[in-house]
């Protein structure tokens, strides 16, 4: 490939990945557009994206290919092979010619040769040293990337980590205004049904609260539950009462 | 066990002390007189988390008694609120806050929203004594500080909710829970729903010219009982 047309390539590769970065994008949409440019620029037969999971292990999130065995193939290579090296150094992993690859990989470089791929590169996803994943790249023929292909396809790789990241964290926003929300409305309700019950027993509000919990408790119910029951008057404040006398009787015969 | 309590206890002390830090800026930093932060829930609750001082607290009560102001606006378009002459603009835009601005050194207000994604969960209001424009650079510069002080302020208002004695200051009434237990009396005693009980708690308040919470406290202290107020004003 001429270096022009290699230029345009890439830019045109860029373009892609920030095109779908811009609006409400789908994660997997991004990592595909990821894999199957960088197989086009790298020369590459196939190609997958491996993200990590809660739990520190490694899946296959998007591949080239949906062959069964492909799969399987960058599974076993996240058991022992360049793709969980380049996931634990968070360092490229070129692997020039699988089949001088060392004894630790073995089930790797049986099943790497079995598949037809000769030579590959394993690039990780990783921003601030926070490393995600790898997106692994196979070849047919032996032969390694150049540094510059390796810093192109890092570069790539840099950019769907941050939108990887972007998303994750919008996600966590997300959850945190629906603790808040929860948080708030829950204490309300509390505070309106110590108000309910210290009206319909003439108790002060710590009383209230007392007959609330001790009810929740009984019940086996959550504050938050028995508290919108008292408020909304699906709990009658009468049973509340008789739970809380129950309680207070068993607490004597102790 | 003890230890982790301990731990949580000095995260939680040095969490508050660094939200606190965050809100002391706005005043130090920014060319306005005061401000507080509040937090807002799904249906209109409202935590004060925090106010620089008297005036700035009584502009976080005016609102929240009288159920308008910039402050709403913000919080239900999610936009910054930009009032750089309050006491001509509000009469036309919130004609009940203005009658209460009367005599109350507030020149002009700026609201800046504080949003996860699409939803809205608080403000930061900023107030000063004299009208005028805040100047493109501050604007940027609040919207910035807004911006960090969210997910702190966030963070802060839930622990407090969830806590049985929420962390309300001198300035910053937390939830008010005093008022929602009163709504949660009145609408036993009128048999009526919470929502309206508040609605009834505020417009009484309103009547008589005396803040929600005077009027709450009335309530929870039984000095005043709603079903009998009603025999009097039929």
């Amino acid at each position: 490939m001429s270096k022009a047309s290699r230029e345009a390539q890439l830019n045109r590769a860029f373009v892609l990945l920030a095109d779908t970065l811009t609006h409400d994008y789908d994660v997997i949409e991004l990592l595909n557009t990821l894999v199957r440019e960088s197989v086009d620029l790298f020369d590459a037969q196939a190609g997958g994206i491996m993200i990590v999971d809660g739990t520190n292990e490694l899946h296959v999130v998007v591949s080239t290919s949906e062959k069964a065995e492909l799969v399987e193939f960058m599974q076993l290579d996240a058991g022992a092979g360049p793709c969980v090296q380049a996931f634990t150094t968070g360092a490229a992993v070129i692997v020039p010619d699988v089949g001088e690859s060392g004894a630790e990989w073995s089930q790797f470089r049986e099943e790497a040769l079995r598949q037809g791929f000769h030579s590959l590169a394993s690039i990780p996803l990783r921003l601030r040293g926070e490393i995600i994943g790898t997106m692994n790249l196979m070849r047919t023929s032996p032969g390694k990337l150049n540094d510059r292909d390796l810093a192109a396809a890092q570069a790539l790789a840099d950019v769907a980590t941050i939108g990887i990241l972007q998303e994750r964290l919008s996600r966590e926003r997300g959850v945190v205004g629906d603790q808040l929300y929860w948080a708030l409305d829950s204490r309300v309700l509390i505070e309106q049904a110590k108000g309910v019950l210290s009206a319909a027993f003439d108790s002060d509000m710590d009383e209230s609260f007392h007959a609330l919990r001790s009810y929740a408790r009984s019940h086996q119910l959550t504050l938050r539950k028995v508290a919108a029951g008292i408020v909304d008057r699906s709990i009658h404040v009468a049973e509340v009462a008789a739970s809380a006398r129950a309680a207070e009787r068993s607490a004597g015969s102790r | 066990m003890p230890t982790n309590e301990t731990n949580t206890g000095e995260s939680a002390a040095s969490a508050d002390a660094e939200f606190v830090a965050l809100c002391d800026r706005l005043v130090g930093e920014l060319p306005i007189s005061g401000g507080s932060v509040c937090a807002v829930g799904e249906k209109e609750a409202q935590s004060t988390l925090w106010a620089s001082d008297t005036i700035a607290s009584q502009l976080d009560e005016l609102q929240f008694d009288l159920g308008e102001g910039p402050r709403w606006d913000a919080t239900r378009s999610g936009a910054l609120i930009v009032v750089n002459d309050l006491p001509k603009e509000a009469t036309t835009r919130w004609p009940v806050l203005a009658g209460a601005l009367v005599h109350r050194s507030i020149g002009a207000v700026f609201v800046f929203p504080l949003t996860l994604g699409a939803i809205s969960v608080g403000v930061v209001e900023l107030y000063r004594e004299t009208p005028g424009s805040l100047g493109a650079d501050s604007v940027a510069k609040a919207a910035r500080m807004a911006r960090t002080i969210t997910i702190p302020a966030v963070t802060y208002a839930t622990r407090s909710a969830l806590e049985d004695h929420g962390l309300s200051t001198e300035f910053a009434p937390e939830l008010r829970r005093e008022v929602h237990q009163a709504a949660g009396m009145i609408s036993y005693q009128l048999g009526i729903t919470a929502t309206e009980a508040f609605m009834r708690l505020r417009a009484h308040a309103f009547a008589i010219d005396v803040p929600v919470h005077v009027i709450a406290n009335d309530v929870v202290c039984r000095r005043l009982n709603f079903k009998h107020l009603l025999d009097d004003h039929p």
